[in-house]
């Protein structure tokens, strides 16, 4: 079984990952190349993207599935 | 001054990501993990600053045998990440995956490495790939390290290809270590051609005229394509981007060699798609499941 722990840490790579960001971010900031922040965020995008297709799928296939199950699992009217 | 800036805040994220693999995935995860990336990652720079000299790493002050070691730090950074990030787009993790692999015979070890191994792979490359973009910008703007040879903006695009393929033999390399169930002789195959032929690439090609050379990618470049269907497709878009095309933009279209634009299209877009493509909700995914829905 996975290892429970509490929800704080399974935070902790995001917290990690905007921590890098926003330093990053800062630096180039500083020495004038803001406008490669973009590229950092790239990532980020990329991903958050993909994440966001993988759960509109997985709805969408748990709603196809509930549809075809539901009427199986109905009993006729006068059944009993 | 701003390697201080950065130095401090990204010692205590990596604390954040061994704290997160320690108390979710465990100890043994954690020691092979980032104990083996970290050797591995050593390995990796020591080669490349001892013989290959790409890199001037003057901005990096502490260096053993050559590499600093905070190179290997941002590499098992990124591996890990890309993970978390892969995990979380499919759906299952790697504990969940070591659970369904006990007592699991060959076939049944075989369809969980291709069905679940294989996505986690091609995306934590795929992460890889886009993190370099990020990287080495900001790296060579911040004077952390000066890449040989080439100067400006174009610098990410010469190496994106190395980054990708360094997770592949990373993140294979320790799923072999992790997941003994799926230790077979066509899976060390697949580790060690892979290897080879990214060493290939950077320590033989030089050496060796047309001839060896066109040998060389018929004997090395394209095997990995016969190892698995889903990593085949990935590969291919790997090596389009990253290998033939520059080739061929060197070779036949002059004006678009140096263009960072084309090159970054080239490179990702195709990836991305092949991504996107099998998360879109019609694709039939006969061969892989990206996700573990059950429908």
């Amino acid at each position: 079984m996975p290892r429970r722990a509490p929800d704080l840490i399974y935070r902790l790579p995001d917290i990690a990952i905007l921590v890098m960001v926003a330093v990053i971010a800062i630096s180039l900031s500083i020495i004038g190349r803001a406008d490669l922040v973009g590229w950092i965020l790239l990532p980020l995008a990329v991903f958050l993207v993909l994440f966001w297709l993988k759960e509109y799928r997985d709805s969408k296939v748990k709603a196809g599935s509930k549809e075809r199950v539901a009427p199986e699992t109905t009993k006729p009217a006068g059944d009993e | 001054m701003y390697q201080d800036l950065f130095l401090y805040p990204a010692i205590g994220a990596f604390v954040l990501l061994i704290l997160h693999s320690w108390k979710v995935r465990g100890r043994r995860f954690t020691l092979l993990f980032f104990i083996g990336g970290f050797a591995f990652g050593f390995v990796r720079e020591f080669f490349y600053a001892n013989f290959k000299h790409l890199y001037n790493y003057s901005g990096l002050s502490i260096k053993i045998f050559g590499v600093p070691p905070v190179i290997p730090l941002g590499w098992m950074f990124t591996f890990y990440i890309g993970l978390c990030f892969a995990e979380r787009i499919f759906g299952f993790s790697c504990q969940e995956i070591a659970n369904e692999l006990q007592g699991a015979d060959r076939a049944k070890a075989d369809m969980i490495f291709i069905q679940r191994l294989l996505p986690l792979l091609i995306s934590v490359a795929t992460f890889t790939g886009i993190v370099c973009y990020a990287i080495e910008s900001c790296a060579i703007d911040m004077k952390w390290w000066e890449f040989v040879g080439f100067h400006g903006d174009i610098i990410p695009n010469t190496v994106q290809y190395m980054w990708t393929q360094t997770s592949i033999i990373w993140t294979l390399l320790f799923f072999l270590a992790y997941f003994k169930q799926i230790r077979s002789r066509k899976n060390y195959v697949f580790w060690i051609v892979f290897t080879a032929k990214y060493i290939s690439e950077d320590f033989v090609f030089q050496y060796i005229g047309p001839f060896g050379s066109a040998i060389l990618w018929m004997l090395i470049m394209v095997v990995p394509l016969f190892f698995y269907h889903e990593f085949s497709i990935y590969y291919l878009l790997l090596l389009f981007g990253g290998e033939i095309y520059p080739r061929l933009a060197a070779a036949y279209f002059g004006a678009f060699v140096g263009n960072v634009l084309i090159d970054k299209l080239v490179f990702f877009v195709p990836q991305t798609l092949y991504f996107i493509l099998h998360l879109h909700l019609f694709h039939k995914a006969t061969r892989t499941k990206f996700t573990h829905v059950e429908a």
